[in-house]
């Protein structure tokens, strides 16, 4: 009887101290680092074993599939979350897709500037004004930008779209289109620039008015009460074709006029004249039509 | 005891091996569990308690987790199974207390 009790006391003893013992050796496990006696352990074992661990792998490799895909159709929460991800990126692409083309945009904006020319900040088209008959927009600069009325704005590569009305406030101002019926402008006709030798076909010379050639004609650009953009008064001996280009003259003999020259209003639609007339009949397509409009400038001076 | 040796250290490597092909979740086969439960049979507390610590520990040296705690299960299932013996228990009962301690480990333990 009293055998049996210190057999068991001594086992109770020894089952405290191998706890204790197995304790020590999960916190000295864990204090250690990697390079450590028991995880260099781990790693001679592993290495021993990796030959019987491969043949039982690949012998199981059926049922450890099977398993992921349970385990994959039971938790989809690494899904969502891969979802959620592919997502952002969209979103992100999209976002880099939007600014890479407004960069592109805004660098065409900057490179066409002239030199001669003083720019108002960009501004946005903020509303169109009026109804059917009228061709004004107000635009989100104004006398605080230094913009005053009746200055040239300008679009791209010195694209004339119109120009301010009366009705500026500091930070607003209207712009009457070149559409409209009171917008009135003296133009130039010139012709393209010439092909330049060993250019080959993707050449923009065509694209762009030859403005140290003599003039096709001169006129005023003036919507009708037709609905066409034309220009008026010119000469039935002018020799305007079609293609060519209209840009502000900027001065009429003596006189200075509203716009600086050499701002490019459109291209020649058609050109016809009957012998009872006495000017040339002129049909204009602008280069930058009013609903296409988004960041313009105006010139507050040249 | 050289048998109770041999079977344990079977169970250990069984527990290394086969162990992580098997664990679905958080179930899986307690080899070294089952093998202390059924090889300390007959062996006196000390003899039992140390072959499930050393049984523990090969199991951790073989498998990767953290080490002492394949030790502990291993005293664990030692202890129950030396209790069990000595109420007298049939070597079923024995078993599905030796389960029964693989399934109460607590999740650090796995």
């Amino acid at each position: 009887m009293g055998r049996r009790k210190s057999n068991a006391a001594g086992g109770l003893a020894a089952l405290i101290i191998l706890c204790v013992v197995s304790l020590v050796l999960f916190t000295i496990y864990v204090k250690e680092g990697d390079s450590g006696p028991l995880h260099t352990i781990q790693l001679g074992a592993a290495e021993v074993l990796r030959p019987v661990r491969g043949l039982f792998g690949l012998a199981a490799s059926p049922f450890t599939a099977a398993s992921e895909r349970v385990e994959g159709a039971l938790d989809t929460s690494e899904k969502e979350e891969l979802a959620q991800k592919a997502l952002e990126y969209e979103e992100g692409a999209a976002e880099a897709a939007r600014l890479r083309q407004e960069n592109e945009r805004l660098r065409k904006l900057l490179k066409g500037q002239q030199a001669s020319f003083t720019y108002s900040p960009l501004a946005q088209v903020v509303a169109p004004v009026g109804g059917q008959l009228t061709q004004r927009v107000v635009i989100n600069v104004g006398t605080n930008d230094g913009v005053k009325p009746e200055q040239p704005v300008v679009v791209g590569n010195n694209t004339l779209i119109g120009r301010t009305t009366n009705r500026v406030t500091p930070n607003t101002a209207e712009v009457l289109l070149v559409a409209d019926h009171s917008f009135a402008a003296g133009v130039r006709i010139l012709p393209p620039k010439a092909p330049e030798a060993g250019a080959g076909e993707e050449t923009t010379s065509a694209k762009e008015p030859d403005l140290r050639a003599s003039s096709h004609g001169e006129g005023l650009l003036k919507t009708s009460w037709e609905g066409y953009l034309g220009v008026d008064y010119v000469d039935l001996s002018a020799g305007a074709e079609q293609g060519d280009f209209v840009v502000t003259s900027g001065r009429a003999g003596e006189r200075e006029l509203l716009f600086p020259p050499g701002l490019l209003i459109g291209t020649v639609e058609s050109v016809s004249s009957q012998d009872i007339d006495q000017y040339k009949k002129i049909v204009v397509t602008p280069v930058v039509k009013p609903d296409d409009l988004q960041e313009v400038r105006v010139i507050v001076d040249w | 005891m050289v048998r109770a040796a041999l079977l344990v250290a079977l169970a250990a490597l069984l527990e290394g091996v086969l162990s992580p092909l098997l664990t679905f979740e958080w179930v899986g086969p307690k080899f070294l569990v089952l093998g202390v439960a059924v090889a300390v049979t007959g062996l006196r507390d000390l003899q039992a308690l140390l072959l499930g610590f050393f049984g523990g520990v090969l199991t951790d040296a073989l498998s990767g987790g953290f080490f002492g705690v394949g030790a502990l299960g291993g005293i664990f299932a030692a202890a129950v199974s030396v209790r069990a013996g000595a109420a007298r228990l049939k070597g079923h009962a024995r078993l599905v207390l030796a389960q029964a301690i693989a399934v109460g480990e607590p999740p650090l333990l796995r």
